[in-house]
């Protein structure tokens, strides 16, 4: 379980978010929801500890992990962006060990780990010795993905992994997604904008607006029943699409 | 660069003989050359000790400070010059006499060789004619005269400035430059009248006339050995020999005849003292690669330590000036005002505080050498993705972490083109290091600046062009081991 407590951000005079509180139930995938610039990729930044609260305190379960070092906090949480953020001079296999490395876990359990990983993510094992660039983009998130998972965190944090990628490569990649999902059991949270995704991983949604959760429940449950008007838009916006 | 290091290692172990070296210094002309060269060989046959040269040394100011620094042991000097300019007292006539006052200093001085050679001033024979311009007196009806004159002898109190009080004449029109530049300018008619040294081979050769001392302005500059007393009483044979084979025994006729062998007879230095020596020379056309091969090695020497410094040192500054962004201005605005001090001007200025030779030598390559360095390692680390950056900070590395797993690597490229500049800067400021005594490529350039001979100029100047290119190359090729192979195939 992860619990934001009464978080606050304000950056200078501007303010984020106020008395936020959030908790996501362990073991389940958690989608955040909600348009452009309305908080999404500020709470991955709060929990990943990229940004410090203001005011308030993060769990992770019993945890307080508001102000733990840094390189704890990156074994408990696996993080996985738009464009992969892989290192470019970094062969594939070595981008992905990077983590471990830093952990001085012992490399061949870490290779025998690269291996079941490969083959659940379903990346070609030829690509490990490839640069990114060399790469095609649904080929970078496999690999971005498997680094995300390689030090077996119990969290996910994902930010708009799929936006970048074109219709047919991201339908393959929500594939193996939802079986990594299923089989590690991860708590994931994922943001992204597009209801179909939404609605293709969710146990639970949060609709977000300007830095308030505007309503909170499963995906059908804000499909059926919007709690609110920008709920409502929001979801009218994009139903051609569902 | 392993290659390098080896060469270098050889060499140093060639010099470690047994035998004490006597250092021999000269000034940088001809006769300067000439006289130390006859000095060197003596010593050598005598055979106390072994000879290390530093010949073509610039000026006075750097050969007595480097006398005095016991970095050379021993040179040519003349009489005029030790009273005027070194010791400051113009009062000192006789040879005793300075060598009673060079005692607070624990030098001394040998007896005349036997030769004069006094400053003259020289202008075209037929202008000479044509103007009936004959005495130095004369000259105050020429006030207009275009004059080119060293910068030595504008600025010694005994120079320019005495000469036109003792005459009461205001030459306005002068500009200064290298002594062996001004026959050329003269022949040119970019000047007019020149200053030259009595024993001056060239005197015939450009058909020039010598106008009368006629109110007898400048001093006797008779040429004697200069040196330590610890060296005459730790060398004492060799101070002997050297003291019966150089009294008396070159008159003025003989100096103009052996600056004439090199300077219009194409001889070389060591061929001239042969001459005076009376030793049958092997005619010594020896091959121009055997005279290049130590300078290159010198001038690769002195790249590639001074290089190796600036990268280490230049990598340290970039790294830092990135992590502290007020200090970054701060560093980069220091190395870059090493970079607007001309090379000369800054070798000069490090004279009093390392000495002459390699040391300031060094420490202006290695000045030079760090702005590309520092500015490319901190322009390259600025300029790193920020999402890469940020995916650093979420693994939680550590600051050294940081910087070899990701920003090094990363700005490997940038860092690389810093120090190939360098490199390839620092080749053609090695040149200007002879001029401090430095050795390398530079040697051959001042000598044959010198000699007025262009073949000798060019055999240090395309060497150094080449090398320069060959450093070009090499660095490129070091791009394909150093910079990761995922951030070369990004680029094509
Ligand atoms: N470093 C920052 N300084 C100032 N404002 C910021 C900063 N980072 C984010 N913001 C603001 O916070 C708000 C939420 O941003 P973000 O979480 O990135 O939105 P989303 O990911 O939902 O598009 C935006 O209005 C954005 O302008
Ligand atoms: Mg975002």
């Amino acid at each position: 379980m992860i619990t934001l407590s009464d978080v606050q951000v304000k950056f200078d005079q501007l303010t984020i978010f106020d008395h936020l509180q959030l908790e996501f139930e362990s073991n389940k995938t958690h989608v955040l929801l909600g348009p452009s610039g309305c908080g999404k990729t500020t709470i991955l930044r709060l929990i990943s500890g990229l940004l410090k609260p203001t005011k308030g305190e993060i769990f992770l379960d019993d945890k307080n992990i508001t102000q733990i070092e840094q390189k704890d906090r990156s074994s408990l949480l696996g993080f996985m962006v738009q464009e992969g953020g892989l290192f470019p001079h970094l062969t594939i296999r070595d981008n992905i060990l990077l983590p471990g490395i830093l952990h001085k876990k012992d490399l061949t359990c870490l290779k025998t780990r690269l291996k079941e990983l490969v083959e659940m993510v379903q990346l070609d094992p030829l690509h490990l010795n490839r640069y990114p660039i060399e790469l095609s983009g649904g080929q970078k998130q496999r690999a971005a993905l498997i680094r995300a998972l390689i030090l077996d965190p119990p969290v996910l944090l994902m930010d708009e992994p799929m936006s970048a990628l074109d219709p047919l490569v991201r339908m393959s990649l929500q594939k193996s997604l939802k079986v990594v999902f299923n089989e590690l059991k991860k708590t994931v949270i994922l943001v992204t904008h597009s209801l179909n995704e939404a609605s293709f991983f969710a146990h639970e949604t949060y609709l977000l607006n300007s830095g308030k959760i505007e309503q909170r429940g499963s995906f059908e449950e804000i499909l059926k029943n919007p709690a609110t008007e920008f709920a409502r838009d929001f979801i009218n916006s994009q139903v051609p699409l569902v | 660069m392993k290659y390098i290091l080896i060469v270098f290692f050889l060499c140093s172990t060639i010099f470690a003989k047994e035998l004490p070296t006597i250092t021999v210094g000269s000034k940088p002309f001809t006769e300067g050359y000439i006289t130390s060269e006859i000095i060197a060989q003596i010593i050598e046959n005598v055979g106390e000790a072994r000879v290390v040269r530093k010949f073509g040394l610039g000026g006075t100011g750097v050969v007595f400070s480097a006398l005095e620094n016991q970095e050379i042991d021993i040179y040519p000097e003349y009489t005029g010059t030790i009273s005027e300019a070194i010791l400051k007292q113009k009062n000192l006539k006789t040879i005793s006499e300075i060598q009673k006052a060079l005692e607070v200093k624990s030098m001394t001085t040998s007896e005349s060789f036997g030769f004069n050679n006094t400053y003259a001033l020289a202008l075209k024979r037929d202008y000479s004619e044509f103007k009936h311009l004959v005495s130095m007196s004369d000259l105050k009806n020429f006030q207009t005269i275009k004059g080119g004159f060293s910068h030595e002898f504008l600025d010694r109190a005994d120079g320019f400035r005495a000469m036109s009080n003792h005459y009461n004449i205001e030459l306005k029109n002068k500009v200064s430059m290298q002594h062996a530049l001004a026959y050329e300018a003269l022949k040119n008619k970019q000047v007019e009248l020149i200053e030259v040294y009595s024993t001056d081979a060239k005197i015939e050769k450009f058909n020039l006339r010598i106008l009368k001392d006629d109110k007898n302005f400048f001093p006797k500059y008779l040429a004697v050995i200069l040196t330590s007393k610890s060296f005459v009483k730790k060398y004492p044979k060799t101070w002997k020999v050297l003291t019966d084979k150089l009294v008396g025994k070159i008159d003025t006729r003989e100096m103009i005849k052996l600056n004439a062998l090199v300077e219009l007879e194409g001889k070389t230095i060591k061929q001239a003292a042969n001459y005076f020596l009376n030793i049958k020379s092997s005619g010594e056309s020896f091959g121009i690669f055997k005279r290049i091969r130590p300078l290159l090695i010198e001038h690769l020497e002195m790249v590639a330590f001074s290089l190796i410094a600036a990268t280490i040192f230049g990598i340290i500054a970039g790294v830092f000036a990135s992590k502290f962004k007020f200090f970054a201005q701060f560093i980069l605005l220091i190395t870059g005002l090493f970079q607007t001090i001309p090379s000369l001007a800054l070798l000069c200025f490090l004279i009093p505080l390392v000495g002459i030779g390699k040391p300031p030598a060094y420490v202006a390559l290695f000045l030079y050498g760090l702005l590309p360095i520092v500015r490319n390692t901190y322009s390259g680390i600025q300029s790193i993705d920020p999402k890469l950056k940020e995916y650093s900070q979420i693994l939680g590395m550590s600051s050294l972490e940081k910087i070899f797993h990701v920003e090094l690597p990363l700005a490997s490229r940038h860092i690389m083109s810093g120090i190939k500049t360098s490199a390839v800067i620092n080749v053609g400021t090695t040149t200007l290091a002879a001029f401090i005594g430095a050795g390398g490529l530079g040697d051959l350039i001042v000598s044959g600046l010198t000699l007025n001979d262009h073949r000798v100029i060019l055999m240090g100047a395309i060497p150094s062009a080449l090398l320069a290119l060959a450093i070009h190359y090499f660095f490129e090729l070091l791009d394909l081991i150093v910079i990761p192979r995922g951030l070369r195939i990004g680029e094509k």
